[in-house]
């Protein structure tokens, strides 16, 4: 067996790697992308015909800036989880919680108002494809955030894992909410935000598998 | 002659703090000093090491967990923020590392809920009067259906695997296996029963 002399002498041959990026810095060149993102997805998907109207309504605009406030704390602490020492801010990780909780809550207070009736009736209208359009519109920013905290030395797998996932899957449900025109609370409660609340669990499935590379032995 | 350190203006041996010194070396290490990478490696492994043996106390676990956060620790190395704390960011992977280990370890090892001496004391056969093994397991073998006797056999004394036991008694390889957890279910509450009355 290799002693530990042997081995810090080989590590030092091999010499440190350079420095990664700050989370700040992941967080910009992820939001340049999703930038440039957004506006392919908006040229080949047109914005909604009645945005104009919808605008004006206010719990419209609540809506949708409790869904952008969850997608940027969620990718500010799949940034900071990226690093194996994020326990040096520890509050980071509850950050998304608040807004992921606040827009839920929204969504459910509005379908209770409806009364069964309404939720029935969009369970039966089964419109999967507004979920299909979830996850295609969440694939693209939620693997290229778990590409980059991989790239670093997670260690809080299912925290960074679900932050990247609702990062990404946040971004379909605003897409969705800028492209299709539904504002049934029910409707965006099953085929918008359940989908987003899927993908984050398929991201936390794949935590393990894929942010604990960076520690396997070659 | 002393040669002054750019940032501190002074030897990096003279900053105040460990932690200090050691954001030093990383830092010089990560912009491609080697010697400065080994001087860290060596400076840190002891404290590591007091780390796990305060923890831990084979001796022999702790040399493993060692040399496995030193690699975590150089694979890690990009991702040390020169503005925060070393010993913060070499703990989290060190603790990281121990129960991860700890995870290992209570997942393999079976715990034994009682002792070998009470299984001895309980033995009611007279030691000249035991029947060999091979006698044994024939009798065991036959409060088992026909069936199951023969995937026993096959599977747990002449050796066949699942698929050439299937070819042989020409069934399934799904069938074999849920007749064998038959047979093996059928044995345990045999010699349940047979250790109670």
């Amino acid at each position: 067996m290799m002693t530990i002399d042997d081995m810090i002498s080989g590590l030092a041959k091999e010499g440190a790697k350079k420095r990664f990026p700050s989370p700040l810095k992941i967080l910009l060149g992820w939001a340049v992308l999703l930038l440039l993102y957004t506006v392919g997805v908006l040229v080949y998907f047109p914005i909604r015909p009645d945005f104009g109207e919808v605008l004006k309504r206010l719990s419209f605009l609540v809506q949708l800036g409790i869904a952008i406030v969850m997608v940027v704390s969620a990718a500010v602490s799949a940034s900071y989880l990226a690093l194996p020492d994020s326990n040096q801010k520890s509050w980071v990780r509850l950050l998304p919680l608040w807004p992921f909780i606040l827009l839920m809550g929204m969504l459910i207070v509005a379908v209770a108002a409806l009364g069964s009736a309404g939720l029935a009736g969009c369970l039966e209208m089964q419109q999967v494809v507004c979920a299909k359009a979830v996850f295609l519109f969440s694939a693209l920013p939620s693997i290229v955030m778990m590409y980059t905290i991989q790239r670093a030395a997670p260690i809080h797998y299912f925290w960074a894992a679900s932050m990247a996932g609702l990062a990404g899957s946040g971004i379909g449900y605003v897409f969705l909410l800028l492209i299709e025109p539904h504002e049934n609370p029910a409707h965006l409660l099953i085929w918008h935000f359940l989908p987003v609340l899927f993908t984050m669990l398929v991201a936390i499935s794949l935590g393990k598998f894929v942010l604990g590379r960076w520690q396997r032995v070659d | 002659m002393f040669n002054l350190h750019p940032k501190w203006g002074r030897l990096p041996d003279m900053i105040d703090t460990p932690d200090a010194l050691f954001a030093d070396l990383m830092r010089q290490s990560q912009a491609g000093d080697k010697v400065a990478y080994e001087r860290l490696l060596r400076a840190i492994a002891p404290l590591i090491r007091s780390f796990f043996l305060r923890r831990i106390v084979s001796e022999h676990d702790v040399d493993d967990l060692l040399q496995n956060t030193l690699v975590a620790i150089h694979k890690a190395s990009h991702t040390y923020n020169t503005n925060r704390s070393f010993m913060g960011w070499m703990f989290a992977i060190a603790r990281y590392k121990l129960n991860d280990s700890l995870r290992e370890h209570y997942r393999k090892t079976v715990v034994l809920d009682h002792s070998i001496d009470d299984d001895v004391r309980n033995t009611e056969y007279h030691v000249t009067n035991l029947p060999t093994a091979s006698e044994h397991l024939t009798e065991l073998l036959q409060v088992l259906p026909e069936t199951q006797r023969q995937i026993v056999t096959l599977l747990k004394i002449e050796g066949y695997t699942i698929r050439e036991a299937a070819l042989r008694l020409n069934m399934s390889e799904s069938a074999v296996k849920v007749a064998a957890h038959r047979a093996y279910k059928n044995l345990i509450s045999q010699k349940h029963t047979k250790g109670t009355s």
